[in-house]
């Protein structure tokens, strides 16, 4: 256990000596290796929050059941009850044909509107607000409830749910592409970053494996090395995306405000932000490990 | 006559290089362990070719070295690496790491082997002291003469206690005082017991141990015989 830390303890020493070698140069890389993350971090924290924000703004999905006329009473009691207790339906609103003539009557603002008819010809109406804002679900419980003998007609109202389904799924396949697009720019960054260090450092290594040194020792500082500028690059990334957040804030503030309208950007749960630096760290291992693999590949005795 | 396995068997061993020329031209050898071995010849007669092969680090074009009864060219990654780790190289243009202290280079070696710190810093002290560098641990090579350098080689070639020392023109760049003090510690090597194979060009070091010469000379051997010690 000794040797493995003292192992372990040198390799982040020789890292941490090569990393402070060259300041500037190392700095611009996980300066780099920073804007490669953050830019995929925002946007996805803009979209994911404006899908959430869209969808409060737009309210809930509702299916209208327009019941047959001459429905009789307890026929409608019977309905509402069933759908009370059904699993998809988060609340319902019944519209009785009067209430249904008042509010007509309210909105033409005009109590004439009966004039040469003899009866009020509106049906009964029932507004459900499924629990799920799925369009197949919600495409789903319109055939189940257009199957029902006392429903005359079933109006979905679930084109824009399936709209914005439709944009944020884009948008987040897109982002998710950005995201590998960039990842791959930053496993290339660091793959070159250590690969020069193991140009630079070709005698140490060839000296190192002369003397019997495992591959595992001479990779083990290198792969240090690349998850150290991988850390710290991710560390800038979190920095870099509150800022923009900040900023994306403020603005957002300044230009919704006059409208009554208010979107603000969440900061990145430490969770997600604990993921990503772990992440950035597989990527640098990875990175440094091929880096020095391809090198030491050259070295085997011929 | 013996009827024990030599330590090192070299049978017809050729090495080309990849521009046709033959640095070896069927070498046969037995090394004996405990033997101090001479490599003399002019440049360019193959020594250091026949150095690099012994110690794993190239493979012969044709022929095989046997080490201890194992073949060199079968052994794997891991059991190459064992090996490398029991021979001590001392090499003709030092090795050296320039941004390493002396002491850090010295102790480079058991780092590899993995030894604890404090036996690190003891065994790096006394190997040090041997050849004369012992006040010199924190300086960098940079700052040591061309002798110096040679010397500290020497001191990491020995501070792992290897079983098979290599040296390639060890006092090529010595003083006679520090030349003398690098004789007298391979003389105490070979007393006590470590195998050394040694290429040089130095009359007074061949002349002044006692030992096996083998001439090699355009890839071949041309004679096989002992010192006049």
């Amino acid at each position: 256990m000794r040797g493995f830390i003292e192992r372990h303890g040198h390799a982040i020493a020789s890292a941490a000596r090569r990393l402070m070698t060259e300041p500037l140069t190392n700095l611009l890389t996980i300066l780099v290796i920073a804007l490669s993350l953050a830019v995929p971090t925002c946007l996805y924290r803009i979209i994911s929050d404006a899908a959430t924000m869209a969808k409060g703004q737009a309210g809930p999905p509702a299916i209208t059941l327009f019941l047959r006329l001459g429905v009789r009473e307890d026929q409608i009691s019977k309905i509402r009850e069933s759908l009370n207790h059904h699993k998809q339906v988060s609340s319902l609103d019944f519209v009785s044909p009067e209430q249904g003539l008042k509010e007509l009557q309210h909105r033409l603002g005009t109590e004439d509107v009966l004039t040469g008819l003899d009866h009020n010809p509106l049906p009964a109406v029932l507004i459900v607000h499924p629990s799920s804002t799925d369009p197949a679900v919600l495409l789903d419980l319109q055939k189940e409830f257009s199957a029902s003998p006392a429903v005359d007609q079933v109006k979905l109202d679930a084109e824009w749910a399936r709209r914005l389904h439709a944009i944020t799924h884009l948008l987040q396949e897109a982002i998710l592409a950005l995201a590998l697009i960039f990842a791959a720019a930053v496993v290339i960054v660091v793959m070159n970053t250590v690969r020069l260090q193991v140009t630079a450092a070709r005698e140490e290594i060839e000296v190192c494996k002369l003397m019997g040194a495992s591959d595992a020792f001479v990779r083990r500082p290198f792969v240090y090395f690349g998850m150290f500028q991988m850390f710290f690059g991710g560390g800038v990334a979190i920095g870099m995306t509150e800022l923009v957040r900040i900023a994306f804030n403020s603005l957002s503030a300044e230009w919704l405000g006059p409208y009554s309208l208010s979107f603000q950007v969440q900061s990145l749960p430490w969770l997600q932000a604990g993921g990503g630096l772990l992440l950035a760290l597989i990527l640098g291992w990875f990175a440094a490990s091929s880096a020095v693999s391809t090198f030491l590949y050259r070295l085997r005795p011929r | 006559m013996t009827d024990s396995v030599p330590m090192i068997e070299i049978n017809a061993l050729t090495r080309r290089y990849p521009d046709g020329r033959e640095a070896l031209r069927g070498i046969d050898l037995q090394i004996e362990a405990g033997e101090m071995l001479f490599l003399g010849g002019p440049s360019g007669a193959g020594k250091t070719t026949l150095l690099r092969l012994i110690a794993g680090i190239d493979r012969p074009t044709s022929g095989e070295i046997t080490l201890n009864g194992q073949p060199l060219s079968r052994l794997s990654a891991p059991a190459l690496e064992a090996l490398r780790k029991n021979i001590g190289m001392v090499f003709q243009e030092h090795k050296l790491l320039l941004d390493r202290s002396v002491e850090q280079n010295a102790a480079l070696p058991l780092q590899i082997q993995g030894l604890a710190s404090a036996e690190i810093h003891k065994r790096v002290a006394a190997a040090l002291e041997r050849v004369g560098l012992g006040g010199r641990a924190n300086d960098s090579p940079l700052a040591l003469s061309g002798g110096e350098r040679q010397r500290l080689c020497i001191a990491r070639a020995l501070v792992g206690k290897p079983a098979l020392i290599v040296a390639d023109e060890p006092t090529g760049n010595l003083d006679t005082e520090y030349g003398e003090a690098i004789l007298t510690l391979f003389r105490s090597f070979h007393l006590a017991g470590v195998t050394l194979i040694i290429a040089t060009h130095d009359e007074r070091l061949v002349q002044s141990l006692e030992g096996r010469l083998v001439h090699i000379d355009q890839g071949r051997v041309i004679s096989d015989g002992r010192t006049l010690s």
